[in-house]
């Protein structure tokens, strides 16, 4: 919306913000998984290689349309959603990314909601050539590629503990987050799916649980997995995500009421913005 | 008004490393000088027995002591990187109640290259260009720009930081120990919270190396800590004059608090599942 847009139509709400939700998080929040598969064989993902460039980004673009972030949005009533979910992501490329692109931005334009829909805790990143590179530990269904990279082998060496170690340094980015909204005015609810972590995450950064369970996961993959679940992938499809957005929703209304905002939308628009760029450095 | 709180946190540099008691040197590595290897000493009892001279001596505390704080807490750690501090500092300070204080934290930043991840269920801390384990090469060997890369880590959890400090009514003011790490990181961040705009040079001694220098490693001793506490000083007189406290204070407290958390639980739960 453009400032002038933005002058005119607060003054219609009687000053009220407009709403705005962002995500963030890996491939389950960039939407991975609600292919158009009337140009895409049925069998296939983006990954297996070869792929049109423009069939790509098509693919891409259904993911950020139809992905649970852009669902939820609508239900809560909100005006924008900026997605900066990103597959193959970690906790920390999550927040480094963030915090370099929107350090600044000047929230204070709007009534904000931040989810962030935690990655996989055994991934990592660092600044390569002045871009944040997301590093996957080789376990528990890794690409071959993760057994080949020496940075993420000599990790999960170097760790003592798979679980533990990698859910701390998770808590720690938490932690860093739950900060930065506090300070911005920002409300904050965070998920992630794997239930075992739950344990660690005691105390305060609890506060900020979505509350949304092992329900979720039980009746995406147990109840109706060919349904929910592209197979191709493993990633939910657009049914898929519809339950998610559901299942937030539902616990918004009835932990936290007051994030919903009942008044009509007269605008709903979105924007993906989860691809980490350069820092447009003088190398 | 509320006493004054002086927090600081680096490396090896802030912790105080290098204030030895001599007497507690064997004479035979004191002859052998700073490029002592060190081969059949057993160098974690001398250093743990002069730990607490370290802590006592740094520059932390003779800084409290120039702007008339009251209390100086000095998180400083021997072979700490940057995440790594501010794992610590997370940990310990983020849900600390310090609202009886006016808190002036000084974050004297390591070297940008070095990395930390948790490991054995609390924080160990890598120095790639020294440590030869896998985990250090292999950091080295996977980015490209080791200098501007590194210095973009720093300014994320710099950043950290300043968000932290904002939000808890804490002054966050950063120092660093390293020129070339310093000049990529202020290049790309323009911070308003730089000690000084120029370049630091609060631990280079020139002629004076010997004299402000431990004999038997490259660390400063008492008096090299006085000279960086001065410059620090003198450039806070400057830049920053509200910090200084006009008023002397009668009692002056040290707490050091660098020692990393040890999450037992995480263990225990970890070796019961």
């Amino acid at each position: 919306m453009t400032d002038l847009k933005f002058i005119i139509w607060n003054f219609k709400n009687g000053g009220m913000k407009d709403k705005l939700l962002i995500t963030l998080g890996c491939s389950y929040t960039e939407g991975h998984g609600c292919y158009d598969f009337s140009i895409f064989p049925i069998d296939k993902n983006i990954y297996d290689g070869g792929i049109d460039v423009n069939i790509l980004n098509y693919q891409k673009n259904k993911f950020h349309e139809l992905g649970w972030p852009n669902k939820l949005g609508k239900k809560l009533g909100y005006n924008k959603v900026l997605n900066l979910g990103f597959g193959g992501s970690s906790t920390s490329g999550n927040l480094k990314w963030f915090i370099q692109k929107y350090n600044d931005f000047d929230f204070s334009k709007y009534d904000v909601l931040l989810i962030w829909w935690l990655p996989i805790t055994y991934r990592f990143s660092f600044y390569n050539r002045d871009l944040i590179y997301n590093i996957q530990t080789p376990i528990k269904n890794s690409d071959p590629a993760d057994y080949l990279n020496e940075l993420s082998k000599s990790y999960f060496k170097f760790i003592g503990d798979i679980d533990g170690d990698t859910i701390r340094e998770q808590i720690f980015y938490l932690k860093l987050m739950i900060n930065f909204c506090e300070l911005k005015n920002i409300n904050f609810l965070w998920y992630n799916h794997d239930s075992y972590t739950k344990k660690y995450f005691k105390n305060y950064p609890m506060k900020y649980w979505i509350g949304v369970g092992d329900e979720l996961n039980n009746e995406l993959y147990q109840v109706n997995p060919n349904y929910y679940i592209n197979k191709s992938c493993g990633h939910p499809n657009e049914n898929g995500y519809e339950i998610i957005s559901n299942y937030f929703y539902n616990s918004i209304k009835l932990n936290n009421k007051h994030l919903i905002n009942d008044s009509n939308l007269n605008y709903f628009e979105w924007e993906w913005d989860g691809e980490p760029q350069d820092y447009n450095l003088e190398l | 008004m509320k006493p004054k709180l002086l927090v600081t946190l680096g490396c090896s540099l802030t912790q105080g490393v290098g204030c030895y008691d001599i007497a507690t040197i064997p004479p035979k590595y004191l002859k052998q000088g700073r490029n002592n290897s060190m081969d059949g000493v057993d160098f974690p009892k001398l250093f743990n027995l002069n730990r607490d001279r370290f802590h006592d001596l740094g520059w932390p505390n003779k800084l409290g002591k120039l702007l008339n704080y009251n209390k100086v807490i000095n998180l400083g750690y021997s072979g700490a990187s940057t995440s790594g501090n501010l794992k610590v500092f997370t940990e310990k300070f983020i849900y600390k109640d310090l609202s009886n204080y006016d808190v002036l934290i000084i974050w004297m930043l390591p070297s940008a290259n070095r990395i930390s991840f948790y490991s054995g269920s609390r924080v160990i801390n890598r120095i790639p260009s020294s440590d030869l384990d896998d985990i250090s090469n292999s950091y080295i060997n996977f980015i490209e720009h080791d200098v501007i890369d590194s210095a973009l880590e720093q300014i994320f959890y710099m950043k950290c930081m300043e968000h932290i400090c904002e939000n808890k009514g804490y002054k966050i003011l950063f120092g660093f120990t390293n020129y070339e790490f310093e000049e990529a990181v202020k290049h790309y961040y323009k911070s308003n919270n730089y000690i000084s705009d120029s370049v630091s040079n609060y631990f280079h001694y020139g002629d004076l190396f010997d004299e402000y220098s431990s004999p038997i490693c490259y660390h400063p001793n008492e008096l090299g800590y006085g000279v960086t506490a001065d410059r620090i000083y003198d450039d806070l007189k400057n830049n920053y004059p509200l910090l200084l406290n006009k008023n002397k204070v009668d009692n002056f407290e040290w707490e050091y608090d660098g020692f990393e958390i040890h999450h037992m639980e995480f263990q225990k739960w970890w070796d019961e599942r």
